[in-house]
C-alpha cells in the first residue's frame, strides 16, 4: 500500500532522528566511505583512459581493422585487400561511428630486420603516412632529434633513440630494412634516419621504425594496400559500441575472413590485462573499507533494534507480521545508508572536481618515465567522471546497506513479544 | 472444522510452562475458558497468578505448551506467526499497562495505526479515528506526540487504537496500574462504554480492585489455574 | 659463408680491352662465386672466439643454387644434430634435445648465426655484389712481393646495404681473394674477411680458410675453414625438406 509505505518510511526517518548523533557518525563515516570510493574510482578511470590513449595512439588506434590472420603473422601477405579497405572506410563513416571517430589512418605493418654495418636487430617496420600519422600518432611529439617523417619524404625513416644505439646509427645514417615481400622472397630496403624518437618504452624505442607507406608498398610489392586501419576515437567508453556498429556494418566481409574488427583490448592484450588489475586491486581495497563501513552500520542499526525492544513488541502486538518487522529495520538500515552514500558520492564528485579537475600529479611517488605494458605513463592524472560509476557506487552503497541491515533485522524478528511488553514492577 | 460456536474466546486445558533455568515454572495449568461476545470480564489475581500470561495465550503473544485456543473461533495453536500477526491486526486489540504508544507518531497517528496495516484509505481512517476522539473527548490532542500526553491521556488514546479495527475482542493488562484514581475512572468509563456501544468483547487482567468492580465477570486466577468465576 | 649458386662464369681472362669497370666486375664476380656451384656439399669447421667464450663446431653444408641449403652440426657432442635448412626464402631450426622444428620468421633472424660473427643478412640474401656496388680497381700492382688488384666497391644509389665501402685484395695469377674490408658510411674500418690456405678442392682452386675480425674487438674472430668441399653433386629441391632437417640429411 503506497501510505503504509511512507508510514514506514515516517517511522525509519523519525527514528533514525532520535538517535542523532549515533546515526550522524556512522553516517559519516559512509559519507567519507562514498566520496573516497568516487574520487578513486574517477582518479583510476582517467589514469587508465591516459595508458589506453597512450597506447593507441603509439600503436594502432583504439580500434582496428585488420585481416583475420595478421595479428599472429605479421606477413604482408595477411593484408586487407583493397575491396576490404574499401569497406572498411565506407563503415567508418556512416552516423553513429563518424562523429566519435577522431582520426584513420592506413599502416603497413610488418616484422622485419634492420641492420646496419654494427650489426641486425628485429624491427617492427611500420609504413605511414606521414601527414596523418603525424596527427594521430603520439610518437612524432617525442622526437628527441631530427625530424618526424614529411610528405615527399621516400629514402626516410624515424627511428627509435634504443635502435640508434643498438646499431651505433646516427641522423642521417644508412639503415637496410628486411623483410619478406607479397611474393614471399626476403627482400632489402636502403633508409636513411631522419628523425629520432624517445618514447620511454623500451619495446618501442628499440624495434619501432616508421617509413613512408609508398616506400613500404615498392619495396614489399604490395602497391597501395595496407594491412591496418588505425582508428582514434573520442574516449575508449565509446570503444565497444562503435566496434559493435562497424562489425555490424563489415559483418559480410568478417564473415568471409576478409577482415576483423579488433579493439585495444584484443591488440593489446597486457595493456588490458593492466588496467583489469588496477581496477580490481582498487576494488578490492574499497571492499575492505566499505566492509568496515558496513559493520559500523550493523551496529548502529542493531543498536536501536536492542534499545526498541518494546516498541518491536507492541508492533508485533498490534499485527505487525515478521516479515514487516524486518522490513522495518531494513527500510532504516537503507534509509541511513543510501542518504549517507548518495551525499558521500555527490561530495566526492564535487570535491574532486574541484581540487584536482587539472589533474592530480602523482611525479612525487614516480620517477619520471614510468612505464609497462608497452605505455609511458603520464604522471600527471586528470580524473574522469561517469555516469556508469556513480550508478556502479550508489547500487554498491545500497548493497551494502541492505545486508548490513539483515542481522539487525533477523533480531528484531525473533523479539519475544510477551517478553518484551513484560512491565518490571 | 471446529465451526460451531461463536465464542469470543474459547480457551481448552490450555497450558503454558516456562523453562527457567533448570526449574520448570507452570504458569498456565489446564484452563479451560469460554467468554462470549460481549463480555466485560476482568481475569483477577495475584501477581504469579499467570492472568498475564493467559492474557498473552488469548491475545496469540505466548504459544501454549499444551491445550488449544480459539479466537473468533479461529484455533490459534495451528496458526504461524504470519497468521497471528494477521489475526491479532483484524480481531485482537491491546492495551497494556504502559508504554503502549509509539513515540515518533502522533496520538492520531497512532490510533490509527491498524487501519494503516489493513489498508484502509486515509479519508475513511480520518473520519473513524476523529469520531472516535470526539466521543472519547480527546478531541484537540489528534497531533501531539505521546510525550506531551499524560498517561491518561495515553492510555485513552491506546484504547481507541484498540478498537479503531472493530476487532472482536479487546484485551487488557493492568490498563490502570499507573494510573491515579481519577484517570482510571475515566479510561473504565471510556472502556464500558465502548463495550456498550460497539459491543467489543474486554477482557482483562488486573489486580485492580476498581476494575474488578466495573467487570460483569470475574475469573479467579490463583496459582495458573481458575480458582472461582463470578458473575455479577 | 656463402651460399652456392651455380651462375655460367664468363671469365674472360686479361682482355684489358673493355673499361675498367667492366673488369673489375668480372674480378669481383669471380670473388663472389668462387664457393658457388649449381649444387655442393661440404664439411667445414667454424671457430668463435668471442670476449666471453669460444667454441668450436663442424658442421656438414649442402647447398642448392641461391635459394636452398642446409646446415647440420655434426660436433661436438653437445651440438650434434642442430640443423639450419634454407628453402624459398623460410629458415628452419631444428634442436635435437628437444626434437622440436621452428621456423624462424624473418624479424628473429638476428646478427650472429650461430654466435659467430657472421649475420643472417650474410647467409640468406643472395649475395649480388655487382649488382649492388660500382666497382672501381683502386690499386694494380705489386703489395709485399705479389701482384695484386685492390678494388673498391661503393654502393650504388639506393642499394639496400649496410656498407659504405668495401674494399677487396685479389691475387692479379689465380684471381683468389687475400683480403674484404668493410667500411660504414663515415669512411670507419667495421669489419675484416681474410682468405687463406689456397687449395683444390671439389675440382677448382679455392681458399679453404675464411677468417672474419671485426674492428671494433680485435680479439673477436670467426674463423671457418673447409676441410671437403665437392661441386655438382647430385641433389635436387626435394633434398632440402623438413624431414632432412631431422635426419640430417641422411
Amino acid at each position: 500500500m503506497m501510505s503504509r509505505t511512507s508510514t514506514l518510511f515516517r517511522l525509519a526517518s523519525r527514528n533514525l532522528r532520535r538517535y542523532l548523533r549515533r546515526t550522524a557518525l556512522t553516517s559519516s563515516a559512509m559519507i567519507v566511505g562514498g566520496a573516497l570510493m568516487i574520487f578513486s574510482l574517477s582518479i583510476g578511470d582517467g589514469g587508465h583512459e591516459d595508458w589506453i590513449e597512450s597506447g593507441s595512439r603509439m600503436g594502432s588506434g583504439h580500434i582496428t581493422i585488420q585481416a583475420p590472420g595478421f595479428k599472429t603473422s605479421r606477413k604482408i601477405e595477411d593484408r586487407l585487400s583493397t575491396a576490404a579497405r574499401a569497406n572498411a572506410e565506407a563503415a567508418l563513416q556512416q552516423p553513429g561511428v563518424a562523429e566519435h571517430v577522431i582520426s584513420v589512418v592506413p599502416q603497413l605493418a610488418i616484422g622485419g630486420l634492420a641492420s646496419s654495418p654494427t650489426g641486425a636487430r628485429p624491427a617492427q617496420i611500420i609504413g605511414v603516412d606521414p601527414v596523418a600519422e603525424a596527427e594521430f600518432s603520439m610518437l612524432d611529439d617525442r622526437l628527441i632529434e631530427g625530424r618526424y617523417l614529411e610528405s615527399g619524404d621516400r629514402l626516410a625513416a624515424y627511428v627509435g633513440a634504443g635502435m640508434m644505439e643498438s646499431l651505433d646509427l646516427r641522423l642521417n645514417s644508412r639503415l637496410v630494412l628486411t623483410a619478406q615481400d607479397a611474393d614471399g622472397e626476403i627482400s632489402g630496403q636502403l633508409v636513411r634516419v631522419v628523425g629520432v624518437f624517445r618514447s620511454g618504452v623500451p619495446e618501442i624505442d628499440q624495434t619501432l621504425v616508421h617509413i613512408p607507406l609508398a616506400t613500404g608498398g615498392a619495396w614489399l610489392h604490395s602497391g597501395d594496400d595496407v594491412t591496418t586501419i588505425a582508428i582514434l576515437v573520442n574516449g575508449s567508453r565509446a570503444v565497444p559500441s562503435i566496434q559493435r556498429a562497424l562489425q555490424r556494418e563489415l559483418a559480410t566481409e568478417i564473415d568471409n575472413g576478409e577482415l576483423a574488427v579488433l579493439s585495444w583490448r584484443e591488440v593489446s592484450p597486457e595493456l588490458n590485462a593492466a588496467v583489469r588489475i588496477d581496477d580490481m586491486g582498487n576494488y578490492i581495497w574499497q571492499g575492505i573499507m566499505f566492509g568496515i563501513i558496513a559493520l559500523g552500520i550493523v551496529n548502529t542499526v542493531l543498536m536501536s533494534v536492542m534499545y526498541r525492544k518494546r516498541e518491536f513488541g507492541l508492533l508485533q502486538a498490534l499485527g505487525f507480521t515478521p516479515r514487516q518487522t524486518g522490513g522495518l529495520v531494513i527500510t532504516e538500515g537503507l534509509a541511513l545508508t543510501a542518504v549517507s552514500g548518495f551525499f558521500g558520492i555527490a561530495l566526492g564528485l564535487f570535491l574532486t572536481w574541484l581540487f584536482f579537475r587539472n589533474g592530480l600529479d602523482f611525479s612525487f611517488t614516480w620517477d619520471e618515465n614510468f612505464t609497462f605494458s608497452g605505455v609511458v605513463v603520464d604522471p600527471i592524472i586528470v580524473p574522469l567522471f561517469s555516469v556508469r560509476r556513480v550508478m556502479q557506487s550508489l547500487l554498491f552503497i545500497l548493497t551494502i546497506g541492505t545486508l548490513a541491515s539483515l542481522y539487525p533485522a533477523i533480531r528484531a524478528m525473533r523479539i519475544d513479544v510477551a517478553e518484551a511488553m513484560k512491565f518490571e514492577r | 472444522m471446529k465451526q460451531q460456536n461463536n465464542a469470543a474466546v474459547r480457551t481448552e486445558e490450555i497450558w503454558k510452562v516456562f523453562q527457567q533455568e533448570a526449574e520448570e515454572v507452570q504458569a498456565v495449568r489446564g484452563v479451560s475458558l469460554t467468554i462470549e461476545p460481549g463480555e466485560f470480564t476482568a481475569m483477577a489475581g495475584p501477581s504469579g497468578s499467570g492472568k498475564t500470561t493467559l492474557l498473552n495465550l488469548i491475545g496469540g503473544l505466548t504459544r501454549a505448551t499444551r491445550g488449544e485456543v480459539q479466537v473468533a473461533g479461529q484455533e490459534l495453536t495451528a496458526m504461524s506467526n504470519r497468521q497471528l500477526a494477521r489475526l491479532r491486526l483484524d480481531q485482537i486489540g491491546f492495551v497494556f499497562q504502559a508504554y503502549n504508544l509509539l513515540p515518533v507518531l502522533t496520538a492520531a497517528e497512532n490510533a490509527e495505526f491498524p487501519l494503516l496495516l489493513q489498508g484502509v484509505d486515509v479519508t475513511e481512517r480520518r473520519k473513524r479515528v476523529h469520531s472516535l476522539f470526539e466521543r472519547t473527548g480527546l478531541t484537540g490532542l489528534e497531533d501531539r506526540r505521546p510525550g506531551k500526553l499524560s498517561g491518561g491521556q495515553q492510555q485513552r488514546v491506546a484504547v481507541i487504537r484498540a478498537v479503531v479495527g472493530e476487532p472482536a475482542l479487546v484485551l487488557a493488562d493492568e490498563p490502570t496500574a499507573n494510573l491515579d484514581s481519577e484517570a482510571s475512572d475515566q479510561l473504565l468509563e471510556m472502556m464500558e462504554e465502548l463495550n456498550r456501544e460497539l459491543g467489543t468483547t474486554f477482557v482483562f487482567a488486573t489486580h485492580d480492585p476498581r476494575v474488578m468492580d466495573r467487570a460483569r465477570r470475574l475469573v479467579r486466577l490463583v496459582d495458573g489455574a481458575i480458582a472461582a468465576n463470578e458473575q455479577r | 659463408m656463402r651460399s652456392m649458386t651455380l651462375l655460367t662464369v664468363l671469365i674472360l681472362v686479361g682482355a684489358g680491352t673493355a673499361s675498367g669497370q667492366r673488369t673489375a666486375q668480372e674480378i669481383i664476380d669471380h670473388v663472389d662465386r668462387i664457393m658457388r656451384g649449381e649444387s655442393s656439399r661440404g664439411v667445414a669447421t667454424m671457430d668463435v672466439v668471442t670476449e666471453n667464450w669460444e667454441r668450436s663446431m663442424t658442421m656438414e653444408v649442402w647447398s642448392l643454387g641461391t635459394e636452398y641449403s642446409l646446415i647440420r652440426i655434426t660436433a661436438p657432442k653437445k651440438e650434434e644434430g642442430t640443423a639450419t635448412l634454407m628453402a624459398d626464402d623460410e629458415i628452419w631450426n631444428y634442436l635435437p634435445r628437444v626434437d622440436r622444428t621452428i621456423k624462424i620468421p624473418a624479424s628473429m633472424m638476428m646478427g650472429a648465426w650461430m654466435g659467430s660473427h657472421f649475420t643472417n643478412d650474410d647467409l640468406v640474401k643472395e649475395s649480388r655484389l655487382i649488382e649492388d656496388y660500382d666497382i672501381e680497381v683502386s690499386h694494380d700492382g705489386d703489395r709485399e712481393g705479389v701482384r695484386v688488384w685492390e678494388l673498391t666497391l661503393t654502393p650504388k644509389e639506393e642499394a639496400a646495404v649496410v656498407w659504405g665501402r668495401i674494399e677487396y685484395q685479389v691475387r692479379q695469377n689465380d684471381w683468389m681473394p687475400t683480403w674484404a674490408r668493410y667500411y660504414d658510411e663515415d669512411g670507419a674500418l667495421v669489419r675484416t674477411m681474410s682468405f687463406s690456405d689456397y687449395r683444390q678442392m671439389g675440382g677448382r682452386l679455392v681458399p679453404a680458410v675464411m677468417e672474419l675480425i671485426p674492428e671494433d674487438k680485435p680479439e673477436e674472430r670467426t674463423l671457418v675453414r673447409y676441410t671437403e668441399l665437392e661441386f655438382d653433386i647430385d641433389i635436387d629441391e626435394n633434398f632440402f625438406s623438413l624431414r632432412a632437417l631431422r635426419s640430417g640429411g641422411r
